[in-house]
């Protein structure tokens, strides 16, 4: 079975600091596939390698059977590769509404002449545009609110609309960087159904999260990484009683604590 | 509403002068549009505008003096000379902030040099004299008047296919690289491409009103534009309002009217034109368009203020 | 070209490289403070050239001490503008845009006032120096072009054991660079950002002394050395002093060496081309080129 993305030995050096080293992960069609680790393990800097915000120092990236290493981030946004961020992106002075259509923006075609001229095929398009973004809106339950401000926005309504807007444009890949920050128990299980009526649908979703809760939950394999590296992988189960991923969180103390208390 | 006024000044107050003074305040309305097109909405602050102004000027002026060609074809190829030479700021497209203004600042220094100093295509340092009055087909427009309302039609036209432009597709791209490039970058907008083609857009606006320029003034000098002119059409937007198409069009007028209002005060004409520029400057930076609105507010006192309030970015009235 | 003439161009290039450096050390270090592009920057560079020779005319001064009152005067202008007008305007929180824009008005502002207080007319500058050169060899070298080298890079060094070195120098870094954590140690930005400004304006009204000494003093002389100061700036790299200075020396001498090969009248071209060229390949300018190299 072909991979969804093939990630093989990619690198990512920020002067002195080597932020990913030497990753190699596959990411199966369908998966919801969860990347965790301690901060600073290089988890934020994999999205932006994957998403193409940067360009690796080496290694290489496939999406399906393409060698996509280097795409510029709006090429692979074209390929189908969309994410939501850690610090929430918003185009604040747009409204809900318009920052989804932003989202669009690649299935659309029509440039200044056609707009200016307002052409029945610029007509179409835009009503298409409006009709999936307000869609979108539906998905993550924000439809009402589609011509307010985005910076009215309250912040858990705000990651909503990010993810609306990665999704509008039915991604074959959606990376969500730390979704549930900030959210309360109740808003962290709405947000893992809404995660998986994504992945129902056929996107395929890589999970960086630090709520274990919102990881355990949703995701079917887990990568787990430290000081970029890759330090284990695999099924939840298997990953919660990994003594290395328990000593890289907690420390060989709270190794030790936990050894003894399951001795 | 505002149309209707300047449609009939040139009726009521038929002197010469004051028509032509308004005609050109018209013309760099429209220079005013297309920079606002850059720096309101796509976030490009741009002190390049003169030199698109003079290759556009000189282009029609040439076209028609020494070419004998029509107005119409003549101010056609303004548009498109003066779009052509913006693409050569396509690499500097990917300069942040103030290193793009500087860019777009040497390249206005560039450009009048090059007009100053090309004798042969420019007539150098004495100019271009005796530019034809513009003609629409078979009639000609002669007389202030009709230049007058030959701008007023164009400044119509660019101010409504600009308010098109912003809520579109390439609008919306715009918008989102100004507010959030990476945001941008990951739901599919080629930065390059886009700041680019505002490049594009905004010069062949410009190249249009730099045609529009030599016909009206009859007469061309290099020194009309230099990067001090630049700087004038930034002030004008930034007075205005930055954010605000009306509001371009609000500080154009004031920044060509004011002095001509203070020739008054003789020698402290130019002092006081610096100090009141310090004092718009303090209004904030909805400018006079958010003045006017904040006022309008206030008298009218129907809707809240949250409702009234313009925000740069969203399609407005 | 001959071996003096090299020497000549490049002792000429230093001067005016030097008197660049100083008034983009004003930009630069006005930048760091607060954000700001001084466009009023050229006009303390006029004031401090008109304050110079004014005192001239009214105490035949030697050339340091004339240097010094350029310097006190430029400052203490500075420091008016600054404490009068672009405060009100931060406190008021109007946008940075705005503000560099009021620099605009203040810059037509100063200009005109120059106009209508010193006239039209260029002034010419009092003789100074000795008027037999130097000898390197077969090349003559003014002791003017060496007296502007030596006060250029004597301003340039105490500029920056200052900034290292006092309480004052170092609160200025700070503030520049983390303004909020700054102010919590206790710094009082408002001073930190009249001092700047001071300073900016003395090296800017210094450079006025040694430009209006080099050619001649009038009311718009600031705004062309402004513009290709504030070009080499950013050559070196915006925001940084040592960019400032390297970029202010590269731009004089590429201009005066330009000028033998390109023709004069685009001589000017030559220092943008050059920025345009440079910020492509380095978009931080040459500081930049340097950090990245380590």
């Amino acid at each position: 079975m072909t991979a969804l993305l093939m990630l093989d030995l990619l690198t990512r050096r920020f002067g002195g600091i080597t932020a990913v080293d030497a990753l190699s992960m596959r990411l199966e069609a369908g998966e919801i596939h969860g990347l965790i680790g301690p901060n600073g393990a290089g988890k934020t800097t994999t999205l932006d390698l994957i998403s193409g915000l940067t360009a690796p120092t080496s290694g290489r990236m496939w999406l399906l059977q393409t060698d996509v290493t280097g795409d510029p981030a709006h090429r692979l946004a074209a390929r189908g590769i969309r994410r939501t961020f850690q610090n929430l992106k918003l185009f604040t002075d747009l409204t809900v509404l318009q920052n989804v259509m932003i989202g669009l923006h690649a299935n659309g075609t029509t440039g200044v002449c056609e707009a200016i001229i307002s052409t029945p095929r610029q007509r179409r398009e835009e009503e298409m545009i409006t009709r999936e973004s307000m869609a979108a809106l539906a998905t993550v339950g924000l439809a009402d609110q589609a011509d307010r401000p985005a910076a009215a926005l309250a912040y858990g309504y705000r990651r909503l609309l990010e993810i609306a807007r990665a999704i509008v444009a039915r991604p074959i890949l959606l990376l969500l960087d730390e979704p549930a920050a900030g959210l309360n128990a109740s808003e962290a299980e709405t947000l893992v159904g809404l995660i998986r009526r994504i992945n129902a649908q056929g996107v395929t979703v890589l999970l960086v999260e630090h709520h274990m809760d919102v990881i355990m939950a949703a995701c079917s394999r887990i990568t787990v990484l430290n000081y970029g590296q890759k330090l284990a992988e695999g099924t939840p189960t298997e990953i919660r009683s990994d003594e290395t991923v328990i000593e890289a969180y907690l420390g060989r103390a709270g190794l030790e604590e936990r050894i003894s208390a399951y001795a | 509403m505002v149309l209707v006024l300047f449609i009939l000044v040139p009726i009521v107050y038929p002197q010469e002068y004051v028509v032509h003074v308004l005609g050109l305040a018209i013309i760099f309305a429209i220079a005013s549009l297309a920079l606002q097109l850059l720096l309101g909405f796509a976030g490009l602050l741009s002190i390049g505008q003169a030199a698109f102004l003079g290759i556009g000027a000189y282009t029609s002026a040439i076209l028609t003096t020494t070419y004998k060609l029509p107005f119409e074809l003549a101010f056609l190829a303004a548009g498109l000379s003066a779009g052509i030479a913006s693409l050569t700021l396509v690499p500097i497209t990917r300069l942040r902030g103030v290193y793009l203004a500087v860019a777009t600042l040497g390249f206005t220094i560039i450009i009048h040099l090059v007009l100053l100093n090309e004798e042969w295509l420019t007539g150098g340092p004495f100019g271009i004299l005796n530019i034809p009055w513009p003609s629409l087909g078979p009639w000609r427009l002669r007389g202030e008047t009709s230049i007058y309302y030959l701008c007023l039609a164009i400044l119509v036209a660019t101010f409504i296919a600009l308010r098109r432009l912003i809520p579109s597709r390439f609008g919306r791209a715009l918008q989102a690289i100004m507010l959030d490039e990476d945001a941008a970058r990951a739901s599919g907008i080629d930065l390059t491409y886009y700041k680019s083609q505002a490049f594009v857009v905004a010069a062949v606006i410009t190249g249009f009103a730099g045609s529009l320029f030599a016909h009206h003034s009859q007469y061309l000098n290099p020194n009309d534009f230099t990067f001090w002119k630049s700087i004038e059409i930034l002030l004008m937007v930034a007075v205005g309002g930055i954010g605000s198409f009306a509001g371009a069009v609000t500080g154009a007028f004031v920044v060509t009217l004011l002095p001509e209002f203070l020739r008054a005060a003789d020698e402290y004409r130019m002092v006081i034109f610096g100090a009141m520029l310090i004092v718009f400057m303090g209004l904030g930076h909805r400018g006079l368009a958010g003045l006017f609105s904040a006022v309008a507010v206030r008298v009218l006192q129907r809707r809240p203020l949250a409702e009234q309030a313009p925000a740069p970015g969203l399609s407005r009235q | 070209m001959s071996g003096s003439q090299f020497v000549e161009l490049l002792v000429g290039g230093l001067a005016i490289g030097c008197i660049y450096s100083l008034i983009a050390l004003g930009f630069t270090m006005i930048i760091r403070a607060s954000g700001v592009l001084h466009f009023a920057q050229g006009e303390l560079v006029m004031l401090g050239a008109m304050f110079g020779v004014t005192a001239h005319r009214l105490l035949p001064l030697p050339f340091a001490p004339l240097l010094l009152v350029g310097m006190v005067f430029g400052g203490l202008a500075a420091v008016a503008i600054e404490l009068g007008v672009y405060r009100t305007l931060r406190v008021r929180r109007i946008p940075l845009i705005n503000i560099t824009i009021a620099t605009i008005g203040m810059s037509i502002l100063l200009q005109n006032t120059g106009q209508l207080v010193w006239g039209s007319e260029p002034i010419a500058y009092p003789k100074l120096f000795a008027t037999t050169g130097y000898s390197l060899g077969p090349a003559h070298v003014a002791p003017q072009l060496v007296w502007i080298i030596g006060m250029g890079v004597l301003f340039m060094l105490l500029l920056q054991l200052f900034l290292a070195f006092t309480r004052t120098g170092r609160a200025m870094q700070a503030a520049a660079q983390r303004p909020e954590t700054a102010q919590l140690m206790g710094i009082n930005l408002t001073r930190i950002t009249a001092y700047t400004y001071g300073i900016a304006g003395a090296l800017g009204g210094g450079a006025g002394v040694l430009l209006g000494s080099l050619f001649y003093a009038s009311f718009n002389m600031g705004f062309l050395p402004a513009i290709k100061a504030f070009v080499a700036a950013t050559l070196g790299g915006l925001g940084s002093i040592g960019g400032a200075m390297f970029g202010g020396i590269i731009f004089g001498l590429i201009e005066t060496f330009a000028a033998i090969w390109v023709s004069t009248s685009y001589k000017d071209a030559v220092g943008m081309v050059m920025l345009i060229l440079i910020l492509l390949v380095w978009p931080e300018g040459l500081v930049g080129l340097m950090r990245k190299g380590r």
